[in-house]
């Protein structure tokens, strides 16, 4: 049994999502054409190419636009019983400046996704998208849609504020009440836009140097949901952080453990120690699996702070930076792998069906 | 231990070969890539040495040449192959990541061109 729970559908361009959309806005997108990618690639000019090039069919700039061929391709190969698809170009409009036009962006892409993807294989299962600009319009978005079984997430994008801040209150009030986790995922707009996340120290350089350092946003934001008390003030609330790696977490668990021990007095929000709330509240997806000559020395890091309980699978399909599922799978401590590739999904997405005998 | 001989397999005349565009042979359960550059033939298994994508989807290419700090040089036109998904690029004769990320190689074959007649070299493997 094998859950990939990073796979990312494609529209074409945005035309694909106008059926979804009010004539007006329609109108908005034809005259004021917005990119639909999330990196600014005037400032991060990818050095070759973003997608997988055996992913992206004739005629098509981008990988994964085809339900049917994404199945065959990972689903069918790899014998992936679930996916787990997180719109990467719907996680973009973090970087647009128009509250009104990511809102409808976003629930024009879950509509076309539920449509197209969802109603064409059963094994898609979608995180509809909400605009992190506007808690209450996203709240919206999610009881619009929450009862469709098809959806089993709500991805969240990222601001240049920290997911602790009370501003997403209404988002995770209004997840919690229809039992669907947050995925929060990278969004490409990362360093790229005022009040989108940048990295520590200021602006990277490099493509290569602003992708080497995107871990630090899930770094951020863990330590924020945690040492903010969102798991207690939500504590039916489930995190999946994905495509920010994982191996660093085993040192923050340790620095928040540490400060939970000497500096409580500064941790109002906080009632246990920070590696609990991890273990009960958040998953973290593997891909991009980090590579030591070892590859058993990245699981002992690990193991150390039961990393089995929160580290699930993901492959990222179909961008260039993709884990394959089969070698990635085949590389896991055999002791892990039932854990990593659906046990901690079950947990953290709770409306999957689960097959008899799993 | 005396060494398997390798046999020589014809995969077609010179002109069936576009300017770096891979063509894909099925031998002996081998997906193999053949292909014409500005630097000759070469054929390369159809399999990236790191997770295993089809080597062969990726584009044939230069690289940069050791140079001192600042100094771009490109060169090695068509000796190099970068992978269609992670990006690493392989020597397309020794099949040799060329900056090294990758410690093993792609596996690369022989390949001769007689009277416009193209043969690449195999260790044959019997059913």
């Amino acid at each position: 049994m094998i859950i990939d729970c990073d796979v990312h559908p494609m529209i074409r361009d945005v035309t694909d999502a106008f059926a979804y959309m009010p004539a007006k806005w329609r109108t908005h997108f034809q005259s004021q054409p917005l990119k639909i990618s999330g990196r600014a690639d005037d400032r991060y000019a990818h050095p070759s190419h973003p997608f997988r090039l055996d992913a992206v069919l004739p005629g098509d700039r981008t990988g994964g636009t085809d339900p049917r061929f994404v199945a065959q391709d990972l689903l069918d190969t790899h014998l992936i019983d679930i996916a787990l698809m997180l719109p990467t170009q719907a996680a973009g409009v973090a970087g647009w400046t128009d509250d009104d036009a990511a809102a409808v962006f976003v629930s024009a892409l879950n509509d076309h996704f539920l449509e197209h993807w969802c109603a064409v294989d059963s094994r898609y299962k979608l995180a509809i998208t909400v605009s992190p600009h506007d808690p209450e319009a996203a709240a919206k978005e999610i009881a619009r849609l929450a009862a469709n079984p098809n959806v089993v997430a709500v991805q969240l994008p990222t601001l240049g504020m920290p997911l602790g801040d009370r501003h997403y209150h209404p988002i995770y009030a209004a997840a919690v009440e229809q039992g669907l986790p947050i995925a929060v995922h990278q969004t490409g707009a990362e360093a790229c836009y005022y009040w989108t996340p940048t990295v520590a120290g200021g602006l990277p350089i490099s493509y290569a140097e602003r992708h080497a350092l995107l871990t630090q946003v899930g770094e951020a934001n863990l330590a924020s949901l945690v040492m903010e008390g969102v798991f207690d003030r939500y504590s039916e609330l489930k995190v999946l952080l994905v495509e920010y790696g994982f191996s660093w977490a085993a040192a923050l668990i340790w620095r928040m453990d540490h400060e939970w021990a000497s500096a409580k007095s500064s941790l109002p929000r906080m009632r246990r120690a920070p590696s609990e709330y991890v273990a009960e509240h958040v998953r973290l997806a593997t891909q991009p699996i980090d590579e030591p000559d070892i590859k058993q020395d990245l699981w002992e890091l690990m193991r150390s702070v039961a990393a089995e309980r929160f580290v699930v699978f993901s492959s990222d399909y179909p961008h260039y930076d993709t884990d394959d599922p089969t070698r990635v799978i085949a590389s896991l401590p055999a002791d892990l792998k039932d854990r990593i590739c659906y046990q901690n999904a079950f947990e953290v997405l709770p409306r999957l069906p689960v097959p008899a005998g799993t | 231990m005396t060494p398997i001989a390798l046999e020589r397999r014809p995969v077609g005349r010179v002109e069936d070969f576009t300017l770096d565009q891979f063509r894909i042979f099925e031998l002996d359960g081998r997906s193999i890539g053949v292909v014409r550059t500005r630097a000759g033939f070469f054929a390369i298994k159809n399999t990236c040495p790191h997770e295993g994508a089809p080597l062969c989807r990726g584009d044939v290419r230069g690289t940069m040449l050791p140079s001192s700090p600042g100094n771009y040089r490109w060169g090695r036109e068509g000796q190099v192959v970068r992978c269609p998904w992670h990006g690493y690029d392989f020597y397309l004769e020794s099949g040799k990541c060329v900056y090294g990320e990758v410690r093993d190689r792609a596996i690369a074959y022989r390949i001769e061109v007689e009277q416009g007649d193209v043969f690449i070299y195999i260790k044959p493997r019997r059913s």
